[in-house]
């Protein structure tokens, strides 16, 4: 007879559960926080600090990381990301730690994130929180990069990454997106998602 | 018609298209997992007919997370619960609003056929709504200003989040 060995999901939100990853790898990005805080002298909560971080992080920080290692501490944040159970309202680690990322090392992060949503090699639900991220993070220097990204992801085959990109939208409170949104309407065929849009826009639109 | 409130992880789940294999009268598993038990219980808050306590059950609610997010919740028919036979119980909430605690309704001795028939209840007849992140932002703030909820018991810097 054969027996089906089922793995169930870890549920503590917030903690690294990446279980697949070296204890070495798992604190790579966390070695780099904690650099970038000291040299800039920010608190913990990434969203403080945003206003004041250019794109260009501290030489020490650049110097430490070339493409090919950022790319991996993203894309092993992606893979722990899988086992991590989301919940709205809550700050998970993976958002931590993308959004840091994203501040630390702008347009390369969001070229490997990129990567990764549009070719599918994240699920459905990672794709969405990444967005969400997306459209959260207040960094002017990425603000383009971050905000296409959205722009695109409203056209994705798939719904829930559609939603996800709706919902990061909502967050930016930019009205640069009423135009998409007007579009994506047209094109929208989950009748929740509609009415999402329909909200969002109006709102995007009351902010004028 | 008195209503019961349940925040979902994603309403949308529940609106999708069903999928092709599914029969009639069934619901996907999915949407299911949004209905996370605790002790074979599930939690609820009681919605007055005229739904007007409908923005402070939202705001208590939000007020005890981490971060200004949106919230999907459903509304469904309280009677249609009861004729069903359902064991509730009105139990303490855990949010910072006293007044909505005393709202808080546990809908307990959830077998798994049970949460399914539940399920089948809420995508029939359930109203699948969410709140963007600035309407809950405003509605911490005004419930703040209310003085229904202390600010000493939001999460710190909750209302500095995007």
């Amino acid at each position: 007879m054969n027996r089906v060995l089922f793995l169930g999901r870890q549920t503590a939100i917030g903690s690294p559960r990446g279980i697949e990853l070296s204890a070495e790898t798992w604190a790579e990005p966390w070695k780099t926080q904690v650099r970038v805080k000291r040299n800039l002298n920010l608190t913990d909560d990434p969203r403080v600090a945003q206003p004041y971080i250019k794109d260009d992080p501290p030489s020490s920080t650049k110097e430490v990381k070339t493409s090919d290692e950022i790319d991996k501490m993203v894309e092993s944040i992606f893979r722990a990301a899988e086992s991590e159970e989301f919940e709205d309202g809550m700050v998970s680690f993976f958002q931590k730690s993308l959004k840091w990322l994203t501040i630390c090392y702008g347009s390369q992060v969001l070229t490997t994130i990129v990567s990764i949503i549009l070719y599918g090699r994240c699920s459905e639900e990672v794709a969405a929180q990444t967005l969400k991220c997306m459209g959260q993070l207040n960094h002017l220097p990425t603000k383009d990069f971050r905000f296409w990204i959205l722009v695109r992801c409203l056209k994705n085959e798939a719904w829930v990454i559609r939603d996800g990109a709706l919902i990061g939208i909502s967050y930016t409170k930019d009205m640069f997106f009423i135009p998409y949104l007007e579009q994506a309407l047209v094109d929208e065929k989950h009748k929740g998602l509609c009415k999402d849009l329909e909200k969002v826009l109006s709102y995007l639109k009351s902010l004028r | 018609m008195p209503l019961l409130l349940r925040v979902l992880r994603n309403k949308n789940k529940w609106l999708a298209q069903d999928p092709e294999w599914l029969q009639k009268g069934d619901v996907p598993a999915d949407p299911i997992a949004c209905l996370k038990t605790d002790q074979n219980t599930l939690s609820v808050f009681s919605i007055k007919d005229d739904r007007a306590n409908l923005s402070r059950v939202l705001a208590a609610y939000a007020a005890k997370r981490q971060q200004v997010a949106q919230i999907d919740f459903a509304l469904f028919n309280e009677n249609k619960i009861r004729e069903k036979g359902y064991k509730m119980a009105s139990t303490k909430g855990n949010t910072p609003d006293r007044v909505v605690n005393d709202w808080h309704i546990e809908i307990q001795e959830l077998s798994g056929s049970y949460l399914v028939e539940l399920a089948k209840i809420l995508k029939a007849d359930g109203e699948f709504e969410r709140c963007l992140p600035a309407e809950v932002r405003k509605l911490i703030t005004d419930n703040v200003h209310a003085k229904n909820i202390e600010p000493d018991d939001l999460t710190p810097n909750i209302l500095d989040s995007p």
